[in-house]
């Protein structure tokens, strides 16, 4: 690993770099992390390693290369916590999401798919993320190092999976109501 | 409606209300990017690349050592075990530093998290063959280190059923600690720290680890 601080950006241009790539921090940590505390610690764990490795940006491509190394640290930070506690369910079904749910419909929905992603593996959790964002299977085969076949064929079985799910969860709805 | 168009309208929803959530994040950053902080890998591989240098010492010193006492078979057999165990140990932290280098966080992530995996395969490699080797050699380790020191052969004066008794005592903690580890590894009233011995002892971690780089390296399942 590269910890040099010559880097080809100034350390200003890479602070507002940072500042405008904090939401995608922090999609990425919810992405991986059960409640708002692990949230908090996981973004401030990939700012830091943001920060260490500036070195190697080469100024091009920031997103991708945010996205990966954001990625990369959450992926570890995950497998460090399932491997520390031995857990193998990252979701709290009793945690609050943000802490700021406003309506009962809002906090179903938030439930729902933060429900949908924690059932995905580590590599599929990423690639939800990245389409959720808007990124072609281009970008995303790109920052997760797969073919944009593969990332097309994963795409179709999270699907697969996500329609049972979310089909699942409209029949407990619709008991729930009936009762 | 798709499925992942549904979800993408609830991840719109989630998404602004963490956009609302980075506005209270500058002090985040401002608090990273004033440090200077250590780099934590940078500890980890001083104390590999002694650990490398003390292994390749070691069997350096036990060729001679072994050169020395020929004409004993029981000091020289502990001499070849002892190296063996002190290859076993340096060539598993050489790899460690090998892909140590390889380490690169702003790079595919699939390549990265291989690397991270194997990383901590090479973690639990050094651990296993340091607690066999701990459990198992402590009588021969001990006869070079005397022998070596003190030019005293302590096989001479130990009974033979005594160390073999050792020998098989060893093996019966070794066999005695998986059963019970993975017997109580998912138990519920456990530490942590005791939960990550348990997984390391019964092999779960390694076999975690190992089906993480398959699944890595088959990138579609089924």
């Amino acid at each position: 690993m590269v910890w040099e601080t010559r880097t080809a950006v100034t350390d200003d241009k890479f602070k507002a770099l940072l500042a405008e790539h904090l939401g995608l921090v922090h999609r990425v940590a919810y992405t991986y992390c059960r409640d708002v505390t692990e949230r908090d610690d996981v973004a401030q764990e990939i700012v830091t390693h943001l920060w260490r490795c500036r070195a190697q940006y080469d100024g091009r491509q920031a997103s991708t290369w945010f996205y990966r190394v954001a990625i990369n640290v959450a992926i570890s930070y995950f497998r460090r916590e399932v491997r520390r506690s031995g857990r193998t369910e990252p979701f709290d079904q009793h945690a609050a999401t943000l802490g700021d749910v406003a309506t009962t419909a809002a906090h179903h929905d938030s439930m729902v798919l933060r429900s949908c992603i924690a059932e995905l593996g580590e590599m599929d959790r990423g690639l939800t993320l990245l389409h959720l964002d808007g990124n072609s299977h281009a970008v995303i085969a790109e920052i997760l190092g797969i073919s944009a076949s593969n990332v097309a064929t994963r795409l179709t079985r999270i699907r697969v999976a996500m329609r049972r799910r979310l089909d699942s969860n409209s029949s407990t709805q619709v008991q729930g109501s009936e009762q | 409606m798709t499925e992942l168009d549904e979800l993408e309208r609830m991840w719109a929803t989630e998404h602004a209300k963490l956009a609302r959530r980075v506005s209270h994040n500058e002090a985040l950053l401002r608090s990273v990017t004033a440090q200077r902080q250590a780099p934590s890998l940078r500890w980890g591989r001083g104390t590999a690349v002694a650990g490398v240098a003390l292994a390749v010492a070691s069997v350096v010193g036990l060729a001679i050592f072994a050169s020395r006492h020929s004409d004993s078979p029981a000091l020289l057999a502990s001499a070849l075990a002892v190296t063996v165990f002190a290859s076993a140990i340096g060539l598993s932290t050489a790899r460690w530093l090998v892909l140590v280098r390889q380490l690169d966080l702003a790079g595919p992530v699939a390549s990265s998290q291989r690397v991270l995996e194997s990383l901590a395969l090479a973690d639990y490699r050094s651990l296993k063959i340091a607690l066999l080797g701990g459990v198992l050699l402590w009588v021969p380790v001990l006869a070079v280190v005397v022998a070596a020191a003190f030019n005293i052969d302590l096989f001479a004066h130990l009974p033979v059923a005594w160390v073999a008794g050792n020998l098989l005592l060893g093996a019966a903690v070794i066999a005695g600690g998986q059963w019970l580890s993975r017997r109580y590894v998912d138990g519920p009233h456990i530490t942590v720290w005791t939960r990550r011995v348990l997984a390391f002892v019964s092999g779960r971690s390694v076999t975690a680890a190992r089906n993480f780089v398959a699944e890595l390296e088959t990138p579609t399942p089924g």
